[in-house]
């Protein structure tokens, strides 16, 4: 109809106005096709989870039909006894209430709107798009997805990586798929095995919309606990060393913990001036660490939620670009840091001397800087070394360090960014992947590549993905083929 | 001169409406003209690929040869399947196949052939071709969203797009790729926000079924990969050129179109940044659409991946009644700025007056007003008024004055500023500009001298250039600006917003500089206090060396990387790869195929003189600043080339041309036009020039501190010498910190108007004694010489008679009014001198004593008038005693009035009967008779004689004297009447009334009588006597304060006036100093016009 509207408008606007009355009449009107894309593009600004002015947030219909502090908008069935149509119209020449900014709702769109409350408001929203992927139902992949996240399981036998909708339980030697945990969210931030091994904790979310923490029971592979935290993904997940606590950061800046079994909010600190994006305790779980895109990386007090102390320098400039990620040492309060200026740090945990201005006292050693950004940093589990990937130009380096020695003991130049690096709790084998969907295997002594393997598996990989519509589309279509 | 107001630009509302709504208004041709051919822009369309458009431009001619954008009103009389057409006439694919469209517009039927092969062809979106235009486009990577300096909520792009792996890298990188999402292109974060699928504080930028969407969809679907091979735009072209809009309201399409690397062209209208010049003149939709708001003349810019393209544009608005007629012209420039205004259909202005031309020239070329005799012999001088003013510009190009003028505006540029240089230094930088511009040194190799100046700043002072400018960069930043009027610090941080400019260029442009070396010169103190800025330290302010280095590298600041030397663009010049680096740059600046360097300094001497340039701001020539007259920049280019850089003969061209003549008045047909040079335009004069020509104009003597009594603001070193009152500085001087002519401000502020209302520079000049004005007024009595003189000296032109007789009355000093004129010490002054004259001139209040009779001695006969005197005639003896009887009813006589008055009957009108009518009163002696008792004769002895004159060696004391040989007479003021007033040694008269017996005894011979006199008496306390008053301003003192009539008190205020000359004198002055403020702040004084 746009097609023939545009068209019709280069002959002759009465035309096409006919045209379109008449087209219009024969259908009833979609709340999914017509009425949410008017919402979308003219109210979502305001009326949004993140900001949700007069309480009411339009994004999706239950949304819409629960209201906001001045009640319900819409009355199935009597426009003009709905609030929302009130706002948007006005008797006269005068400007509607709404939308407060920008411009007001064309009259074709009212009336959309209009027609869509008096054939009684109808919620047609694909259930698909509710909720797209499950269990039954895991998503196709025509592409690789891009891996953030990755970690082996204490007994070594698995290794935990992000894909999209979930995440993939892959034999820890890169041998095969053995199971796939489906959830809400769609990006996966975030992987994190409990101390023991039973638990997965997943950070993740719907980018700009929910942050979900997900606890996994790993043998059952079942979902334990979904607990929806702001409205962005949220970041770095890590587990208290007893297992009980696990530590998250967000995107409203703030540093937060919940308790495993009843996912009770046990820390909430908001020292961070920016993103918070990855956690590690204290080797005695007293003290939390965080980095974040303010330049920091700030020590908490757990049993009282009060921010200590910034760990690295204040001085303006010290610190270029964000830190992005942060490992404790297996043993001792080090902290390994990485970030947006490629040279891994290691800062020890507790200040032993008074902060002088301009001093970066708890530094212990810098290392040579990976090109570009480091993305993930890990020790080894005797704490002897470490390993951290960059992603630089649309390349990657894999690094790993001895940690007494500025220089790398081996390099792997990888042809795509690297996100997520991980030691093999035996530490002769460790792991990373990043932006192209593969996951490497190294020998942790020399850099010698074992394995390599697809994070996810890949349908039609004949395919040209030049419609990544029909990729999705074709996820549900094949949906058994793939388990 | 309203030039306190701020111009408001209000949108009118129609137009605010229809910019709100999306479907433009179709063009309708004005009543009574008829479209009767259309031309058709592409005349094919071809396209290619499903992404592919290309924008319709339908132009219709009418009758009248105006021409008007027909795309949206044509018709479209056959449905093509193969394209869509947009509401703008942009016409984008549906299915392949080979067609036509078919318009007619009011019968002119037009056919486009079409062909859409959309599969023939893969199409791969590109990162750089594809994605980043339309990221651009949609505002993505503005200043004010995710390309500011801190992006936008965690979101960083480079500033429009200046670095497409930046911007790769934040949308495919960043937080691990988290704003793409390859499994499921359309779930990419971007996507999603930019179509506000997710809440997005932009808003929606597009929706999910627009093309752009799909574009970039495409891309995520691909890969997300950077293409940085892809060909890039090297060259925009906008479309239509330099097209006219008849009328306000009507609207004009655009199409732009690119050309790549690899030599195709490609439609990016959709993609393109379209902006205006002026958005008081044309407005733009964002979709390249055009619409006029009044007449006038904008420049629309096109902006895509970094190139640029601008055309003019021109709203012609209701001309009807218009026609050009022929002016006459003095040079080749009077004719390319009328073919301009023949364009837009103005005229030009009428020739401006001698007056205006004098003053205009002289402040123009030697910053000093034209003094009064210059003025008046170039008034009086009666030859032709062309021929002389020919002559005025021959001699004031080269004078001393104009040697001073153009060396302060060198200085100025060149930052002669002695907090870099030290006093000496700068002194003698000055004097090394003064000589290159008293030698009218070709300005090649004046630039070139400085750019390549070597060796110690005492002895080559050119060499200051560098010691002024101490890095690369900075050097080259402000030759750029100042020798090629062009702006090249933008590009420090990130390519030119606006511009070609690349941030390479930066660094490879200043790397020709990264050799110069300093050093101190042997002994070289350190100025203390003499601090650039705090992180250089301080600069050595005395003497320095400049010299070259065989090393020395800039290196990019992000990379750290070594930059080589190498020019943003080449020229014809020939500039070879010899000498240091200073040297080839020198060359290549300088070289008369320089498109940049005499075209930028013509530009900028054509400001000075017509106070706006052809291209404007004069220092920031580029795409988006085109010339308002190409033609003419281009001519005086090649004039200015052609005569080896001789900057006078330019000058001489300028002022001899009709269009430097232009008088400021306006006509219906130029009244709009500020920028085509069809009127002359008011300039406020520059702080010096102000300064110097209020003094002048004052004939104050300028006392500067620091520097020698008399010495010109235009005459300093710099601007480390201070007007007490900041003066120079409130006025704009520059500062001398930057090669910005921006230094310099010639506005108006509050602060500039109440100093010259308040200020001391302004009332210091006017009211110092020992100016021009307290000499004027001095040895001047005649206020309408003055006034005249006073408008020679601020206005350089005669005053109107009007003018005249309207100040005159001012100048009357016995105008109560005028005593405004007076300071408040010397009101406070008058009033006291007032007071006591009134008190010391107490005087009698006199009644005359009713005549009774008067007798002659020698047989002369008596009648007595009705006004009580008594008038001799009859016998005229040479000498006589009259007896005279009056009675008064006083009980109490203090004192006699005698007065003698003028007659027309009495020879030369009296008051005396012989022939020169004066007259001897040799003795008066009165007895007094009490009416009641006629015997008791008592003698009234007199004393204390006065009289309003008395001729010389005749006092009136001789008149009661006792001898009979000496007396009153009155020689020297015959003709009137006269008065001489007597007190009474002790009260005489009785209760019941008095007989007075005067005795007049005249002896001297000659018939020295009295023709005509009467007598008065008063009982006044004493002093009984005469104060040299009229008799009306006796009166008026006589008669109580309260009692006296305005009159009266306007009579008294005149007398005294007229009689305490110092007073009158002030108020003159005053009068004189009160016009010389007035005149100075005056439009007329204050700007060049």
């Amino acid at each position: 109809m746009l097609v023939q509207l545009t068209v019709a408008l280069a002959v002759g606007a009465p035309v096409a106005a006919g045209q379109e009355s008449g087209a219009a009449a024969r259908e009833p009107t979609s709340f999914h096709r017509d009425v949410r894309p008017i919402l979308q593009a003219s109210c979502l600004g305001c009326h949004q989870p993140a900001r949700a002015k007069g309480r009411l947030v339009l994004t999706t219909y239950d949304d819409l039909m629960k209201g906001g502090e001045d009640g319900a908008s819409v009355v199935p069935g009597k426009p003009d006894e709905s609030l929302l149509i009130e706002l948007v119209t006005t008797p006269d020449d005068i400007p509607p209430e709404m939308p407060e900014e920008g411009d007001p709702l064309t009259p074709e769109a009212v009336d959309t709107i209009r027609r869509w409350i008096a054939e009684g408001a109808i919620d047609d929203t694909p259930e698909s798009l509710a909720h797209p992927f499950t269990m039954e139902r895991p998503p196709v992949y025509a592409r690789p997805p891009v891996v953030s996240a990755l970690d082996f399981s204490p007994d070594g036998r698995l290794l935990a990586l992000s894909g999209f909708h979930e995440v993939l339980l892959h034999r820890a030697d890169g041998s095969g798929l053995v199971g796939r945990l489906v959830g809400l969210s769609e990006r996966i931030e975030s992987v994190a095995f409990s101390p023991d091994g039973s638990r997965l904790a997943v950070a993740g979310g719907l980018p700009a919309r929910m942050g979900e923490l997900q606890v996994w029971d790993v043998r059952e592979r079942e979902l334990r606990l979904s607990l929806p935290v702001t409205f962005d993904t949220i970041y770095g997940a890590s587990w208290s060393p007893d297992g009980t606590v696990i530590a998250f950061g967000c995107a409203d800046n703030t540093l937060r913990a919940i308790d495993v079994e009843t996912g009770a909010e046990v820390l909430y600190q908001g020292a961070h001036a920016d993103w918070v994006l990855d956690t590690a305790f204290s080797t005695d779980g007293s003290h939390l660490v965080s980095v974040g895109r303010d330049r920091t990386l700030k020590l908490t007090k757990v049993a009282t939620q009060q921010f200590i102390d910034n760990i690295t320098s204040i001085t303006p400039g010290a610190l270029k670009g964000g830190l992005i990620a942060v490992d404790r040492h297996p043993t001792r309060d080090e902290l390994l840091v990485g970030g947006a200026d490629g040279a891994p740090k290691v800062y020890r945990m507790y200040r032993e001397k008074k902060r002088v201005i301009g001093d970066d006292y708890n530094l212990i050693r810098a290392y040579a800087a990976l090109p570009g950004r480091v993305f993930a940093v890990e020790w080894s589990p005797d704490g002897e070394h470490f390993i951290a990937g960059s992603s630089h130009a649309g390349t990657g380096e894999v690094r790993v360090y001895r940690a007494s020695e500025e220089a790398p003991v081996w390099t792997f130049e990888s042809p795509r960014p690297v996100y997520a690096v991980a030691f093999h709790l035996g530490g002769a084998t460790v792991a990373a992947a990043g932006a192209d969907g593969v996951v490497r295997l190294f020998a942790a002594d020399d850099g010698r590549l074992l394995r390599e393997f697809a994070a996810a598996p890949l349908e039609g990989s004949t395919r040209t993905g030049s419609d990544g519509r029909d990729a999705v589309a074709d996820a549900n279509t094949n949906e058994h083929e793939d388990s | 001169m309203n030039f306190l107001v701020p111009t408001l630009l209000v949108l009118p509302t129609w137009l605010v409406l229809a910019l709100e709504h999306a479907a433009p208004a179709a063009e309708v041709p004005p009543p009574g003209s008829r479209v009767v051919a259309v031309d058709v822009y592409p005349e094919r369309i071809e396209l290619g690929h499903r992404f592919d458009y290309a924008q319709l431009l339908l132009s219709g001619h009418l009758e009248n040869g105006d021409v008007i954008d027909v795309t949206r009103s044509a018709v479209l009389t056959e449905e093509s399947p193969l394209v869509e057409i947009s509401d703008h006439g942009l016409v984008r694919p549906r299915q392949d196949g080979d067609g036509r469209l078919v318009f007619t517009v009011e019968g002119t039927e037009v056919v486009v052939p079409v062909s859409v092969h959309m599969e023939s062809a893969t199409f791969e979106p590109s990162f750089t071709r594809d994605v980043m235009p339309i990221l651009s486009r949609a505002g993505c990577n503005a200043g004010s969203c995710h390309g500011s300096a801190k992006g936008r909520n965690g979101f960083k792009l480079s500033l429009r797009g200046y670095d497409p792996e930046f911007d790769h890298v934040a949308l495919t990188d960043d937080l691990a790729g988290r704003r793409f999402n390859p499994v499921a292109p359309e779930r990419s974060l971007f996507l999603l926000k930019l179509t506000a699928a997710v809440p997005h504080e932009g808003g929606q930028i597009f929706p999910d079924d627009s093309p752009q969407y799909e574009l970039l969809r495409e891309w995520v679907s691909h890969g997300a990969v950077l293409t940085l091979d892809s060909p890039r735009v090297i060259a925009l072209e906008i479309f239509p050129k330099k097209p006219t809009i008849p009328m306000p309201g009507m609207s004009q399409q655009v199409a732009v179109l690119a050309t790549y690397t690899d030599g195709s062209v490609r439609d990016v209208t959709a993609e393109a940044i379209v902006e205006t010049s002026s958005t008081e003149i044309t407005a733009i939709d964002d979709q390249g659409l055009v619409t006029a708001i009044r007449r006038g003349e904008a420049a629309i810019l096109a902006r895509y991946e970094g190139r640029y393209a601008a055309t003019s544009l021109f709203v012609m608005g209701d001309r009807a009644g218009y026609e050009w007629r022929d002016v006459p012209v003095n040079n080749w420039v009077d004719g390319l700025v009328h073919e301009k205004l023949r364009r837009i259909q103005a005229l030009p202005s009428e020739l401006c007056s001698d007056a205006e031309f004098l003053r205009r020239v002289t402040l123009d070329l030697t910053g000093q007003a034209p003094t009064i005799k210059a003025t008046e012999t170039f008034l009086l001088d009666e030859r032709d008024s062309r021929q002389k003013r020919e002559e005025l510009i021959e001699r004031l190009i080269g004078g001393a004055e104009f040697v001073d003028y153009w060396t302060s505006k060198w200085s100025d540029l060149l930052q002669v500023n002695s907090k870099f240089l030290g006093h000496e230094g700068a002194s003698r930088f000055r004097e090394w500009i003064r000589a290159k511009v008293a030698s009218n040194t070709p300005y090649d190799r004046f630039a070139a001298e400085i750019l390549n100046a070597k060796g110690s700043t005492y002895e080559n002072p050119a060499a200051a250039y560098y010691k002024v400018l101490r890095k690369a960069d900075v050097v080259m930043e402000n030759t750029t600006q100042l020798f090629l009027g062009t702006r090249f610090n933008c590009n420090k941080c990130h390519d030119h917003p606006f511009e070609r400019w690349t941030q390479d260029q930066h660094w490879q442009l200043a790397a020709f500089f990264g050799r110069v070396g300093r050093k101190n010169a042997e002994g070289s103190k350190i100025m203390p206090g003499s601090a650039a800025n705090a992180l250089d330290g301080p600069l050595p302010a005395f003497e320095e060396i400049i010299f070259d280095m065989d090393e020395g590298e800039v290196s990019d600041p992000d990379t750290g990387a070594i930059v080589p030397p190498v020019f943003p663009f080449e020229h014809d010049g020939d500039v070879p790869a010899l000498g240091t680096r200073r040297e080839r740059v020198t060359r290549w600046i300088t070289a008369p195929e320089n498109p940049y360097f005499a075209r930028s300094y013509v530009n900028r001497l054509w400001s000075y003189f017509l106070g706006v340039g052809i291209i404007d701001p004069v220092d920031d020539i580029r795409a988006g600043n085109p010339p308002t007259n190409p033609e003419l920049l281009a001519r005086l280019t090649r004039e200015f080339v052609d005569s080896g850089f001789d900057v006078r003969a330019l000058m001489r061209t300028i002022c001899r041309s009709r269009t430097y003549q232009h008088s400021i008045e306006t006509n219906v047909w130029n009244e709009d036009d500020d920028v085509n040079f069809s009127h002359a335009l008011a300039r406020r004069l520059p702080a010096e020039v102000m300064f110097d020509a209020l003094h002048r104009a004052t004939g104050s003597v300028t006392h500067l501190p620091g520097v020698r009594r008399g010495t010109r603001a235009g005459e300093l070193v710099d601007s480390s010498v201070k007007a007490p009152d900041g003066f120079l500085d409130l006025f704009g001087r520059p500062p001398r910190e930057s090669a910005c002519e921006c230094e310099r401000v010639n506005s108006m502020s509050l602060g500039q108007a109440l100093n010259l209302v308040n200020g001391p520079t302004l009332a210091d000049a006017i009211s110092d004694p020992d100016n021009d004005i307290t000499q004027l007024v001095t040895f001047e009595q005649s206020p309408r010489k003055i006034i005249r003189e006073l408008y020679l000296a601020f206005f350089c032109r005669e005053p109107t008679e009007e003018e005249i007789t309207d100040i005159v009355r001012t100048f009357v000093a016995t105008d109560p009014e005028n005593r405004a004129a007076l300071s408040p010490a010397d009101t406070a002054a008058l009033d006291t001198a007032l007071a006591e004259w009134e008190a010391s001139a107490h005087t009698a209040l006199w009644e005359p004593a009713r005549p009774v009779r008067a007798e002659s001695a020698d047989g002369a006969e008596f009648t007595i008038l009705e006004d009580g005197s008594f008038k001799a005639h009859g016998a005229n003896p040479e000498r006589d005693t009259y007896t005279v009887i009056v009675e008064t009813g006083l009980a109490k006589v203090t004192g006699i009035r005698l007065e003698v008055l003028s007659d027309p009957d009495l020879p030369a009108q009296g008051p005396g009967r012989g022939e020169n009518g004066n007259i001897v009163l040799s003795e008066l002696e009165v007895l007094a008779i009490p009416s009641e008792d006629p015997t008791a004769v008592r003698p009234v002895k007199l004393q204390n004689a006065t009289a309003d004159f008395s001729q010389q060696g005749f006092p009136v004391a001789n008149a009661i004297d006792g001898k009979s040989d000496t007396g009153w007479a009155l020689s020297g003021q015959l003709g009137k009447s006269h008065v001489a007033i007597f007190e009474t040694a002790v009260d005489a008269g009785a209760e019941g009334g008095t007989i007075l017996m005067l005795t007049l005894d005249q002896q001297y011979g000659q018939a020295h009588t009295i023709g005509r006199f009467r007598i008065s008496v008063t009982g006044s306390e004493r002093p009984v006597r005469h104060h040299g008053l009229p008799n009306d301003v006796a009166t008026a003192l006589a008669t109580d304060t309260a009692a006296r009539t305005p009159a009266q008190e306007a009579r008294l205020y005149a007398y005294f006036i007229q009689t305490h000359a110092e007073f009158a004198d002030k108020i003159r002055l005053g009068a004189a100093q009160d016009l010389a403020w007035a005149l100075a702040n005056s439009p007329a004084f204050l700007f060049n016009r």
